[in-house]
């Protein structure tokens, strides 16, 4: 390796090394302190010494800036630096909190320079590997840099051989704005007893994360899928499972919250906001011996619609087979057609022969009349189960997961993202995909943007990924929501499911929404018929019958 | 303006002379440290219950949002010195000197005399608060100490205005309502109020200290989050509320006594200087009595409240979590009747003792089905087995509803870090050690090297995981709750020579009284190297040959002829039985300890229960 004197493209060694001094503070007083440890002779030393000079903080920065213009030997190393997260070649939406990093290089000291095109760039130096980036200065730096590359020059200090340049990172800033606002479920990984369970919503553009509703604050219940319609956090709804032995639908519409004393799964707002389709499954958690802990099986399932004007409910024969299971509802931009999954019923002993078809069918909002049927994923042809369909708002792609085998692909290591455009019917496995889980996608408002759960960093705790979609439909590598502390991935104990952008903040408060669960000022009891029997229906096996999965 | 009586009673009047309730105090202090030190064993608290503390920011926020979070932040952090004996027992006798300290000053105030041995007693109530192991008692005691001491500072200033005292003192009650929730807010109101109320001869502002202290803590509960039941309870899950309750109000309920009790004559001597105000040592040889029997009452209170068999159980936990299975047998045997977890942790340390299939039976306290006693307790005590035996997923099941349950304890981190290990997942291991390291005290037992992906492994650890490897299940089966007694078969059907799993197996049907089940997999025995016929397996053999008329083929075993003797000596004693009590317990006594005996007996009690079984 070639030792240089370190000189930085933009600047003269002497300039960034004060810059250094001015901004690396901590960084020196970290170095005195460790050479006042390292050397045994420092008690014949003037105790006031250390505390004079610390208080001098003028001559401590020229003393820095001597110090580490005259010994940075520099050598430069052709690989790219380990950063965990990995946000390395990832491209970014112009608003986003700071891609706060540990560098994963053994070293006493680092030094991160972030540029673009224009602007200023950001100097960062850090006794640590954790490296914090100033939120002010990287919002300005991103702002000014629409569809720029964003580069970030990495060097670490070794005692042994001075400083290391790693080969530039360069990342991607978009053009095309992310929504504002992400909301997911925290909870544990946890199988069938749950203490802590709650639904945030974070700023993307700041590390700012608020409670919507979490499971303590009515004690005994579930909270599960919050779905908000066409993005909007004033209307949504989400679930709660046992509550008092029921399972109610909580409706927030325009922020008026209220409780409709219906079961539904998972939930589907016609882009009208007139209709909700819904599921309704008799779940149940099973355990494998080997492989994969948990799984589900749905032991029967059918697609219904609320209509919330009307108060009242229906199963539609098309969505509602009594032969088929049909689960995972999905409107289409336009309103003119409901996707779902759809699989001939079997046992549990067969369960990993259990692989869901995904289908369309067509809608009237006027008549309210639907079509039959229309096969999208064959599983025959796939060899696959297709569940959650998602289909972007410019109505040009259909976004599924696709797993080995049932209907829960977030507990399967082997479950992978899938696109299909919709104008070829051409379906792709995503290069994005991972190892590990990749499920629970949501598109942005202007189709540019996915978010999705992935368990890729340990194959335990999903994470939140977001990942950009160009005019082509090509994904970009994603990136993982960026957290203030960048070792909170480390930490964090809590898996991140559901994931579903919003255009802004949910107002709402948590008080309403609890009162709507516990006392709510308005009951909606929906009317409608029963779910269409099923010849020979299924026994279920387990007894645990009505679960309602949560991760 | 006019100087009410007794507002300006000097509290060091009442510190010295005192030497009767000086030694009174420090013997209590004393005893108090020796009791927690040596007896209540501050460890087993730390293991059984916690809190756990972690050096985290985010830990930290969770104690934010809800009045008295900070009193229970603080508490987590002094509860994590539990980790050492004496070093538990001191923080603990520190918090009783301070409470008693704060205690004496505001009774002092509010009593316009000496308090004596009645200031003891809040530091007897902290005591047998502490007897309960579940008692998260550094959150509670926190919580009274900051109420006692802001109360005594803000009632020795020189207040001449009964108003400025009570809105003063509303702003403190708010604040204190925050730290420690709504109890310490009311104390220390209370105590203002009752100052007001006896010293300053204002009842209505005594009143309004009161009303004050309560605005907050309905402000709250009507326009915010808070929930009725976290008001009431601000502490941790665990504490007694009449205990709780009883230790809040012995300060003010003294202080209403000492202030309308008739004040004890004093001595010519001190009557010169001190005409109004009487010390206790000066007070009748009646009160004296009275005092020393305050002691002994407190302190036979406190002995006879511990819960002897809830410490052995932790014991059992404690021991077993850190390998020592002699000590876990040797409690197993006191503990009458067994829980589940404990019977479970007794069964363990008899297998890695070797003596799972030979000593089994000679626990009668096994008789009884064991008691439950805690979902949480018997997920987690299932995870560590679950592991041991090779049925990794299913330990994982059980390990996470523990931990959902019980947060993050550090043996369940510990345990689901191995897991993971086991299941080719580092960096999810990783995540459990990090976790770990940011326990006090647990730093060191933690692969703290973060971010490194592959957890460095010691050779102990590394010949662990490759044996879990190596006995688990090379099957799927998919299930949602299968027996125990189906699990173990199938790691048999896996692995034929897991020792392990075929030792359980077999406890698993004789503790079920399944003799046919047993003798069937006594054909596996060929694949160990037992030096003979193990005990229980002899006596069940022998019961189940005598039952079923048959001769069971032993592939040249022998059934030892002490033990066929023995067996007819029982039949005998059976005949014998005639439902006579002495009989009963000399055949309890004699044959105790055989599998004969367990079986017997538990057959008749389940016939008990289920009056269609036939006895």
């Amino acid at each position: 390796m070639i030792s240089q004197a370190w000189m930085h493209p933009r600047g003269s060694a002497w300039i960034e090394a004060i810059a250094d001094a001015l901004v690396g503070w901590k960084t020196f007083r970290s170095k005195f302190t460790k050479w006042k440890e390292k050397h045994s002779m420092f008690p014949l030393f003037n105790p006031k010494l250390p505390t004079a000079l610390a208080r001098s903080r003028c001559v401590i920065r020229l003393l820095a800036a001597v110090l580490l213009v005259v010994s940075p030997q520099v050598s430069s190393a052709a690989e790219l630096p380990r950063l965990f997260p990995d946000y390395i070649g990832v491209t970014l939406p112009p608003k986003i909190a700071p891609l706060n990093f540990r560098i994963q290089e053994p070293a006493s000291a680092y030094r991160v320079e972030l540029r673009s095109t224009k602007g200023s760039p950001i100097a960062i130096a850090s006794a640590t590997p954790a490296i914090r980036i100033p939120p002010k200065a990287w919002a300005n730096l991103l702002r000014d840099n629409p569809g720029e590359p964003l580069y970030w020059d990495i060097s670490a200090q070794t005692t042994a051989s001075g400083w290391t340049r790693f080969a530039t990172v360069t990342n991607h800033i978009a053009r095309e704005e992310i929504d504002g606002w992400l909301t997911y479920r925290l909870l544990t990984p946890i199988f069938n007893y749950y203490v802590h369970l709650g639904i945030y919503q974070r700023n993307l553009a700041s590390f700012e994360q608020r409670l919507i509703i979490e499971k303590e604050k009515f004690d005994k219940g579930c909270l599960n899928c919050h779905t908000p319609l066409n993005r909007n956090p004033d209307t949504f709804a989400f679930d709660i499972r046992a509550y008092n032995g029921k399972h109610p639908t909580i409706l927030v519409v325009s922020n008026q919250a209220a409780r409709v004393d219906k079961t539904m799964g998972y939930l589907a707002w016609h882009p009208s906001g007139k209709l909700l389709a819904f599921s309704a499954n008799r779940l149940s958690l099973f355990l494998h011996t080997r492989g994969e802990t948990r799984d589900v099986y749905d032991a029967s399932s059918d697609l219904g619609i609320y209509h919330l004007e009307a108060n009242t409910f229906e199963y539609p024969a098309a969505i509602a087979n009594p032969k088929r299971n049909e689960t995972w509802p999905a409107w289409s931009p336009d309103g003119r057609y409901l996707y779902f999954s759809s699989v001939d019923p079997l046992p549990l002993e067969k369960s990993r022969q259990i692989r869901y078809d995904l289908m369309r069918a067509s809608f009237d909002l006027q008549t309210g009349q639907m079509g039959p049927p229309e096969m999208m994923i064959s599983a025959a042809e796939t060899g696959l189960s297709a569940c959650q369909p998602k289909i972007s708002p410019d109505g040009r792609f259909l976004l599924a997961t696709l797993c080995k085998s049932g209907n829960f692909p977030i507990f399967q290591s082997a479950s992978d993202l899938y696109l299909m455009d919709l104008a070829t019917r051409k379906l792709r496995r995503l290069e994005i995909n991972s190892n590990e889980a990749d499920s629970w996608h949501s598109w942005s408002s202007n189709s540019r943007w996915v978010v999705f759960s992935s368990k890729r960093i340990d194959g335990l705790l999903a994470r939140p990924y977001i990942t950009y979609v160009d005019e082509l439909g090509e994904f970009h590598k994603p990136f993982v929501l960026p957290q203030e502390d960048p070792a909170f991935y480390g930490f964090c104990l809590n898996t991140f499911n559901v994931p579903e952008f919003l255009t802004g903040p949910v107002t709402i408060k948590e008080r309403d929404l609890v009162r709507a669960i516990v006392a709510p000022l308005k009951i909606l009891t929906p009317q409608g018929p029963e779910r269409p029997a099923e010849p020979g229906s299924q026994s279920v096996p387990d007894p645990s019958g009505n679960q309602q999965m949560r991760e | 303006m006019r100087q009410p009586p007794n507002q300006n009673v000097g509290i060091q009047r009442f510190l010295w002379p005192w030497p009767a309730f000086v030694v009174g105090a420090a013997a209590l202090l004393t005893g108090s440290f020796l009791y927690v030190w040596l007896r209540l064993e501050p460890v087993l608290e730390y293991h059984g219950f916690g809190p756990y503390f972690l050096r985290r920011w985010d830990y930290f926020e969770t104690f934010l949002h809800r009045p008295g979070g900070l009193a229970n932040y603080a508490g987590a952090f002094l509860a994590q010195l539990n980790y050492l004996n004496w070093l538990g027992a001191l923080v603990f006798v520190t918090t009783q000197l301070g409470v008693l300290l704060a205690a004496v000053v505001c009774l002092v105030r509010i009593g316009g005399r000496a308090p004596g041995f009645v200031a003891l007693v809040p530091a007897f109530a902290l005591l047998v608060l502490r007897n309960r192991y579940d008692c998260p008692v550094p959150a509670v005691s926190v919580g009274l100490l900051l109420a006692l001491s802001a109360a005594a500072a803000y009632l020795s200033l020189p207040w001449r205005r009964a108003g400025l005292l009570v809105v003063a003192g509303g702003l403190i009650s708010a604040l204190l309502f925050y730290l420690a929730g709504l109890w310490s807010a009311l104390l220390f109101a209370v105590l203002c109020g009752l100052f007001a109320s006896f010293q300053m001869r204002n009842r209505p502002a005594g009143l309004g200290s009161l009303v004050l202290a309560l605005v907050v803590p309905a402000l709250t509960l009507a326009l915010g989050d808070l929930k009725m039941v976290w008001l009431i309870q601000p502490w941790p899950e665990g504490v007694d509320g009449m205990l709780a309750a009883a230790l809040y109000a012995s300060v003010p309920v003294a202080g209403v006594l000492l202030a309308w009790l008739p004040k004890p004559a004093v001595s010519r001597r001190d009557s010169r200087n001190q005409p109004a105000d009487g010390h206790w040592h000066q007070a009748s040889g009646f009160g004296q009595v009275v005092a020393a029997l305050l002691l002994v009452v407190g302190g036979a209170a406190v002995w006879l409240s511990f819960d002897h068999r809830q410490k052995l159980l932790v014991q059992i936990d404690y021991d077993s979590s850190c390998g020592r299975y002699e000590p876990v047998i040797a409690a197993a045997r006191q503990v009458a009747p067994l829980s589940y977890p404990a019977e479970v942790r007794a069964h363990l340390a008899l297998y890695h003792t070797g003596r799972l299939a030979e000593d089994l039976f000679t626990f009668p306290n096994m008789i009884e089905d064991a008691k439950v006693e805690g979902l949480a307790d018997a997920f987690r005590v299932q995870s560590q087995i679950l592991l041991e035996l090779g049925l990794v997923n299913d330990a994982e099941h059980s390990a996470h509803e523990a931990l959902e349950m019980q947060g993050q304890r550090p043996d369940l981190l510990r345990v689901l870090a191995r897991i993971n290990l086991v299941k080719h997942r580092p960096q999810a291991a990783q995540v459990f050690l990090n976790v770990l390291s940011l326990i006090p005290f647990q730093g060191e037992r933690a692969n703290a090297n973060w971010p490194e992906t592959s957890p460095e492994i010691s050779p102990d650890e590394s010949a662990f995981l490759a044996r879990i490897r190596s006995v688990g299940l090379t099957n799927d089966v998919l299930h949602s709750a299968l027996p125990m007694q189906s699990l173990l078969e199938l790691l048999l059907a896996a692995n034929p020579t897991n020792q392990m799993a075929f030792e359980y197996l077999m406890a698993n049907y004789l503790m079920d009284l399944n003799l046919p089940k047993t003798i069937e997999y006594l054909q596996l025995l060929d694949n160990f190297n037992y030096p003979r016929l193990p005990r229980s397996y002899e006596e069940a053999l022998v019961l189940y040959q005598q039952v079923a008329k048959v001769q069971v083929d032993l592939r040249g075993r022998q059934i030892r002829p002490e033990t066929v003797e023995r067996f007819r000596r029982f039949q005998e004693a059976v005949k014998q039985l005639n439902g006579k009590a002495d009989r009963q317990a000399a055949m309890a006594s004699e044959f105790g300890d055989t599998y004969w005996y367990f079986y017997g007996v538990r057959r008749l009690k389940r016939a008990a229960q289920s009056p269609n079984a036939t006895p």
